[in-house]
């Protein structure tokens, strides 16, 4: 760490501290202090007509603190940005806290704000190679986060949460029809001012990855609805499973189920899966040494064997002694929930070639998920997979696209019927109660026995 | 905080922000301030809670020739200089970027149209005469519909923002509006089970809410979900409640505006998509956008097909040379990009018959987020769909699967009413009309 860095730090948590102790002398029983500053930078290019332009350049600056408490028996949250300490003691005053002393100095520049930009420009050779009509659209995003918490029970914890991603979206006109392609990656080591090799290497590959997969995509056909075997490539079985369940395994939705009690030690499938979260995957996009609580994080196995064992936990919802550190937030406008940090389902025993044997029905093979809802109240879900294909059962591949995925989430998971070994790691933003957070994904290929889609 | 404090604090943080620019560069600062208070009524006097202030400033940092947006929150008068400083050194990696004149002359903006003065002022008396509106309407409502129907709360998160757009070069404006939501909690039974539903609605002025179809639209689905299962395959055109059909329009608009503009031949319409940046009752209402060009009424897609060219410095080429006052910051982009404001179709002024007899579209499923990262050009959604009689919901059905690509759907709308509302979305707002959606859009 450097020096500035480290004088950051300890600036930043002389402020987290303050408040605690205001919070504490005016009568809070319990509380914590968040304090972030992000600066964020976001570099986008476009491809279209044989060049490659930058068409925006921006940061995103996140200073402020973030102030929940206990008082009179009641949680309570109120924040503000860094500089406008008046505004938080305000809150605090409307929130029944009383008059809060302002903290003295304000942490000067954040370290790595103002560092130059490591402007690889890799596009020019793929911007030529562009298909009539095609365009892409390319966006670097680059993170430095110091995140710190301080609370009444003695927790101290600074986290400095680095990075990048990049994402490419390739459109494509087919005759008369257009289609789109996403393809993304993600490294914590990614820095805006170094490494432009690599980063260059990577976004060319994700450029030509997208162009290549909308290309495909022209062809892509309506085969109406459907009910067949239905296998999930490396990665997009992650985003299921993370969907269907990981989040009706976090605290605050167990506290809604009604069965949420005879749901730990239940067999939810007759497939030995291996379902954890696990916050130390070298280069995961969640991975992290504590959480936004300030806890220690280590790995959560949540189901095991196909039984479920666990739960996602965050400080509000189970004591440190028993719970576990899931504890997320957006931005220090948010208090913590329970959220996951990478999900991953470990290697199974079948070989891909099994898994994608054909059935009478055909099978639907999904390479990459995209959004979707999921009904805790219903148990109702419904995916769009943006890239898919269908295997006939005589093994001829006919591509689709924004297949519809639906169907109730208990009797899927019980239809998973096979697990591979080719594990692969993914990014995707994951939505809770108006927060998007980053999270990874990690998954073999996935063989479900049947399930309802429409395309 | 009312609304000229509002506007003042904002107009000093755009000003103090463009007054930092150095020699040759061009600072543009807009400012926002938020300030939020809740009313609740359950029994007796209302309660309300303190003004919660939130404010965000966007600031463009221009020279020689590149770009580079900066957002923070709060205001940054005593920020300002270190933000710069920041932005200096990106400078030479932004985007380059053209100066280009608006598309039409400034349009006029009345801003009294945009205030709800008397819930400022005397909020008792605006909220008594709520209540006392909703427990008539809801009276008048068992007539239709045979339900029993009781307002058991009220909430009301009062609005008041402000926005300022202030340039190193001395341009500046600025605005400062209300945006009420109305929630309410209704105990609704049909003699056999009752159940409580939350209904809302978003209004400029409490006195403007329409709340009788607020209330018609609450009964709807309440009965909905109150009736029993039926089984019924639907089959048939589908009535659709302002919600809903605001849902469907927002799938439309994000198909036809968010992405990469759908390939094909232009075809003709029906009907057509109007953007109203001074449609008072939507959320997005606005005299000028992010990039300080002044609003106008703009229809998006005509009835010949043809898409309007929505444009800011990003998206200039010589064949949409003019900025059209669409450049708006968003979730997904903090420099400027085109979109929309409040969007609403042109209507037929249709209106539902009190003893409509048919089947009833209460919620979609399955549509949200998804517009943007779709792989091809149909839009895909599920219909909660219940079975009216005379009026009466008299039972459930199984959701309806609808397919359709935007145009399709577009002419599927066999009939819509004036909106009754708008329905604020992330990025824009959507009308709430009353819309017949025609069975060629099943899938």
């Amino acid at each position: 760490m450097s020096r500035a860095t480290a004088e950051f730090d300890a600036a930043l948590m002389d402020i987290a501290a303050h408040w605690c102790a205001e919070s504490l002398r005016l009568g809070a029983q319990y509380a914590q202090v968040f304090v972030e500053a992000s600066s964020d930078l976001r570099l986008e290019t476009r491809l279209r007509d044989g060049t490659a332009t930058t068409s925006a350049a921006s940061v995103s600056r996140r200073h402020g603190v973030g102030l929940l408490f206990r008082h009179g028996g009641t949680w309570k949250y109120g924040f503000a940005p860094l500089h406008e300490a008046q505004t938080l003691a305000a809150r605090l005053r409307a929130l029944g806290l009383g008059a809060a002393r302002i903290p003295g100095d304000r942490p000067g520049p954040q370290p790595g704000e103002a560092e130059p930009v490591t402007a690889a420009d890799p596009f020019d050779e793929v911007a030529t190679d562009l298909p009539k009509g095609g365009s892409v659209h390319f966006i670097q995003d680059f993170y430095r986060q110091h995140r710190l918490v301080v609370d009444s029970d003695g927790v101290r914890s600074a986290q400095f949460v680095g990075g990048g991603r990049q994402r490419a979206s390739a459109t494509v006109l087919g005759e008369q029809r257009l289609s789109r392609a996403f393809t993304r990656a993600s490294d914590p080591r990614w820095r805006m001012s170094e490494g432009g090799a690599e980063l260059a290497e990577s976004a060319v590959g994700l450029v030509r990855s997208a162009l290549t997969q909308a290309e495909a995509l022209t062809e892509a056909r309506s085969l109406g609805a459907r009910s067949s075997p239905v296998v999930l490539g490396p990665k997009a079985g992650a985003a299921l499973l993370h969907e269907l369940v990981g989040h009706a395994l976090e605290a605050d939705n167990l506290a809604k189920n009604p069965n949420a009690a005879t749901l730990n030690g239940s067999r939810i499938t007759r497939t030995p899966l291996n379902l954890l979260d696990d916050p130390s995957i070298p280069a995961g996009i969640g991975s992290r040494r504590t959480d936004d609580d300030g806890r220690e994080c280590r790995p959560v196995p949540l189901v095991d064997g196909g039984v479920v064992v666990g739960a996602l936990t965050s400080m509000r919802t189970a004591p440190a002694s028993t719970g576990t550190a899931n504890g997320r937030r957006e931005s220090y406008r948010h208090a913590c929930l329970p959220r996951a940090s990478n999900t991953s389902v470990l290697a199974g025993t079948d070989s891909v070639a099994s898994l994608l044997e054909p059935s009478p029905e055909g099978v639907l093979y999904i390479s990459s998920l995209g959004s979707g809802e999921f009904s805790s109240a219903t148990g109702e879900f419904s995916f769009t997979a943006a890239a898919a294909h269908f295997i006939t059962p005589l093994g001829e591949r006919i591509p689709l696209r924004d297949v519809d995925l639906y169907g109730d989430s208990r009797q899927t998971v019980e239809r998973l019927a096979g697990i591979a070994d080719d594990v692969r790691g993914d990014s995707a933003t994951c939505g809770k109660q108006g927060q998007s957070i980053l999270i990874g994904l990690y998954s073999p290929t996935l063989r479900f026995d049947r399930l309802d889609w429409r395309c | 905080m009312d609304h000229g404090e509002a506007l003042t604090l904002a107009t000093t943080g755009a000003h103090d922000l463009a007054t930092l620019a150095r020699p040759r560069e061009r600072i543009d600062a807009v400012s926002l301030t938020t300030s939020r208070r809740e009313h609740k009524l359950s029994t007796g006097r209302p309660q309300r809670g303190p003004f919660l202030s939130e404010a965000f400033t966007l600031v463009r940092l221009a020279h020689r020739g590149h770009d580079v947006y900066f957002g923070s929150d709060g205001l940054t008068g005593t920020t300002g200089p270190d933000l710069l400083n920041a932005m200096r050194a990106l400078v030479p990696h932004g985007r380059t970027y053209r100066k280009a004149p608006p598309l039409r002359p400034p349009s006029t903006w009345n801003g009294d149209r945009f205030k709800d003065i008397e819930l400022s002022t005397t909020p008792d008396k605006t909220l008594e005469w709520l209540e006392a509106d909703l427990n008539l309407r809801a009276e008048q409502e068992r007539s239709r519909s045979r339900l029993t129907m009781k307002v058991a709360g009220i909430v009301v998160t009062e609005q008041i923002s402000a926005e300022a757009f202030a340039s190193s070069e001395g341009e500046s404006d600025g605005f400062a509006r209300t945006w009420s939501e109305v929630k309410v909690l209704y105990e609704v039974g049909n003699g056999d089970r009752t159940l409580k539903i939350w209904a809302a609605r978003n209004t400029c002025r409490i006195r403007s809410l329409d709340t009788a179809d607020f209330t018609a639209e609450a009964a709807w689905r309440a009965g909905a979900l109150l009736a029993v299962e039926s089984g019924e395959r639907p089959e048939g055109d589908v009535l659709l409640p302002p919600r809903t059909s605001a849902t469907v329009l927002r799938l439309l608009t994000q198909d036809q505006f968010e992405r990469e503009p759908p390939g094909g031949q232009a075809r003709k319409l029906p009907r057509s998509l109007i953007d109203d940046p001074h449609a008072s009752a939507g959320g997005h209402a606005r005299p000028f956008d992010h990039e300080g060009t002044r609003t106008a009424v703009t229809v998006l897609l005509d009835r010949t097909g043809t898409r309007a060219a929505l444009v800011a410095r990003g998206n200039l080429s010589p064949q949409a040379p003019h900025l059209t006052g669409h450049a708006l910051r968003s979730t997904n982009s903090l420099t400027p990009t085109p979109l929309p404001t409040n969007v609403r179709l042109d209507d037929d002024a249709y209106t539902v018959p009190p003893d409509y007899t048919g089947l009833l579209g209460y919620g979609v499923r399955g549509g949200g987020g998804r517009g943007r990262h779709r792989a091809g050009d149909r839009l895909g959604f599920r219909l909660d769909v219940a079975r009216v009689s005379q009026g009466e919901v008299v039972s459930r059905c199984p959701p309806l699967a609808v397919s359709a690509s935007s145009p399709d759907l577009l002419t599927a709308i066999a009939a819509v009413s004036a909106p009754t509302c708008y329905f604020p979305g992330r990025h824009y707002s959507t009308a709430g009309s009353w819309m017949v959606l025609a069975t060629p859009t099943r899938g």
